[in-house]
């Protein structure tokens, strides 16, 4: 387990634990240990700050999208490439079965390192398997554990933004983990876009946006002010509307029990598709079109 | 009435044909040739046959190769498979037929190279045992009904003319006509340069006749067998819905010579712009890459998925939700 550099007490209650444990370990003492833990745990993970959101967000061992994918379908039957150039490893894809209901299964991943990568052919095979979703009128499940770059894939996010929003099968969206950029939009237009609790999603990064800040200050505070600033978290989202819903965490973080999380994450879609496949595919398109056409008009009455 | 040399009297049936007119010569052509021919050839001689495997080089009895769906049981190479057997391998046992294609016109150029044009098309038709190297079936696949065209790839190895694209070209009709998923499996080493432009044709023809497919919302499942040289399988894989590949299968442009023998070591022998089955895959142009073997589960699991669509709507406002519509779908 990584420990995220606000998190140095439960680090040393868990060293303290394992030691415990390695010398054979004591029934009541290990208890008291573990409640002592996790009543931390809760009183970090309650006050988060939005810089701290950001780095649960990015955490290495977060359940990526793939793995949410792989536990949310059932039999899931994985497709690759864009039927143009290449096949993304970030993006994963396929058609499996939710509660005995076939779905389009997509998932965009983070690169290991986290550095950017082409995602022209991720963001065509977005649009190509929305399209199968279409056609076989099978619901569309994004799962969207970061965005994939789009300074080199103007055209590729344009496409896909227009095939999500001309769908008229239901498109559910779960933001996972730290979406920022263009594409991040991609999550936004489904008709019910959801959030993981500690997941987040901006416009740009907090380290892009901390370019707005004067020079000079300290880099750790401005990161801070900057995330701050981006109203990025999900409760944030929630309460300008960007958002559905906010799906809750295990205690800890998603990182800390991953399959938890996904059948968290899986308990929610179904809820949601279980509403949304009962309606009319032309309604569900234009109320999808009309909860975009709100954003940024003044006249937008909460 | 049993069999023997006395025939009742007054019969005219000659128990031992030839045996009765003519000399002793009549009575060897006319009697021991034929018996003797129909013991030994030519089912006797092909079976009595060893296949050497073209990647490892290993001789396999052709009992045990076809028993194997023609997968070297030494290496797992895949071996070209006969479009009979294709359909054995796909659909449902005793739930599929055949369907007769509409004559092509045959050798419509009296086209002739080395040999007749026509004179090679019969000796395929007599060696493939097929009518031309696209066969069409429909039947069931784990019980839901689909219609396939496979290529046949000992037909003149599988080159792609008139009568091949007219065989695709009602696949895809019967597909539509019976409301049915449609199944194609490549195998073809390039356009059938005797047919001319009645070959070159085929293409815009099967592009036509796929986006009626389409149109209805018909799932097209391509398999990518080796070797798929010809451009209705380029057309194929770009507009399927799925594209599953036998390991190594590879596509790109016809051979200089798409007769050339198959099977053979010279024949996997790398060639510019061609390209195996997992180097399409990274380059994006085929989903999934499965054994011979596990291809039909494969089918059935994605039909059972895009063949049973959710009910549609039922309810057609917003539950608890009063929505003022902006955008009424205009062509919804």
């Amino acid at each position: 387990m990584l420990f995220l550099d606000f998190e140095d007490s439960v680090a040393a209650l868990e060293a303290e634990l394992a030691e415990l444990r390695h010398g054979g370990g004591g029934g009541e003492e290990e208890a008291r240990l573990k409640a002592r833990i996790d009543r931390q745990l809760d009183a970090l993970y309650g006050r988060l700050t939005p810089w701290q959101t950001v780095q649960v967000a990015r955490h290495p061992e977060r359940p990526g999208a793939r793995e949410v994918i792989r536990v949310l379908g059932r039999g899931l039957i994985e497709l690759a490439g864009d039927r143009a150039e290449g096949d993304d490893p970030l993006v994963a894809g396929g058609i499996a079965r939710i509660k005995d209901h076939g779905v389009v299964l997509i998932g965009h991943d983070r690169a290991e390192d986290g550095a950017p990568r082409p995602a022209a052919s991720g963001l065509r095979k977005t649009a190509r398997l929305l399209r199968l979703a279409e056609r076989f009128r099978l619901p569309a499940v994004l799962i969207a554990a970061a965005a994939p770059a789009a300074e080199d894939a103007g055209p590729a996010l344009r496409a896909c933004l227009e095939t999500a929003l001309d769908l008229r099968v239901p498109l559910v969206s779960v933001a996972t983990g730290a979406l920022a950029g263009p594409a991040a939009a991609l999550s936004v237009c489904a008709d019910a876009p959801l959030m993981l609790q500690h997941a987040c999603l901006s416009v740009v990064t907090p380290e892009a946006a901390a370019a707005l800040w004067p020079e000079g200050g300290d880099a750790a505070r401005t990161l801070s002010a900057a995330a701050d600033s981006l109203h990025l978290t999900a409760a944030a989202l929630l309460a300008q509307g960007v958002i559905d819903a906010v799906i809750a965490e295990p205690r800890g973080g998603a990182h800390r029990e991953p399959f938890a999380a996904a059948r968290e994450i899986g308990a929610a879609l179904l809820a949601r598709l279980e509403t949304l496949r009962h309606v009319d595919g032309g309604l569900l398109r234009a109320r999808r079109r009309e909860r975009l056409a709100a954003f940024g008009r003044a006249a937008a009455a909460p | 009435m049993g069999f023997g040399g006395r025939a009742p009297s007054g019969s005219r049936v000659e128990p031992w044909p030839g045996i009765t007119g003519g000399n002793g010569m009549s009575w060897l052509t006319n009697f021991v040739r034929p018996t003797l021919r129909r013991w030994i050839s030519p089912r006797v001689l092909r079976e009595a046959q060893w296949v050497t495997c073209p990647k490892c080089g290993a001789t396999v009895f052709h009992r045990d190769l076809d028993a194997n769906w023609r997968i070297c049981p030494h290496c797992d190479h895949h071996l070209t498979l006969s479009a009979a057997r294709r359909f054995d391998l796909l659909l449902d046992a005793e739930s599929w037929a055949r369907i007769e294609i509409p004559g092509a016109p045959a050798d419509p150029l009296k086209f002739r190279d080395a040999r007749r044009y026509g004179e090679r098309l019969k000796e395929a038709a007599a060696q493939s045992r097929e009518a031309e190297a696209v066969a069409v079936a429909h039947g069931r696949i784990d019980g839901r009904g689909a219609v396939i065209a496979a290529f046949e790839p000992h037909f003149l190895c599988g080159t792609a003319g008139a009568a091949a694209g007219e065989a695709v070209v009602a696949a895809a009709e019967l597909a539509v006509l019976q409301d049915a998923p449609l199944l194609v499996v490549t195998g073809s080493q390039g356009p059938r340069i005797p047919d001319g432009a009645f070959a070159l044709l085929q293409l815009p023809r099967v592009i036509l006749a796929l986006r009626k497919v389409a149109e209805r919302n018909l799932p097209l499942i391509v398999v990518l067998a080796d070797p798929a040289f010809d451009p209705i399988s380029e057309a194929l894989l770009q507009q399927a819905d799925v594209v599953l590949a036998e390991p190594e299968a590879r596509l790109g442009p016809p051979p200089a010579d798409p007769f050339a023998p198959m099977d053979t070591p010279a024949f996997l022998a790398p060639r510019g712009g061609v390209v195996g089955a997992a180097a399409a895959r990274r380059r994006g142009r085929i989903d999934r890459i499965a054994d011979r073997r596990d291809i039909k589960a494969e089918i059935a699991a994605i039909l059972d998925i895009l063949c049973r669509p959710f009910p549609s709507a039922t309810i057609l406002a917003y539950p608890g939700q009063e929505t003022k519509l902006i955008d009424a779908a205009p062509d919804a």
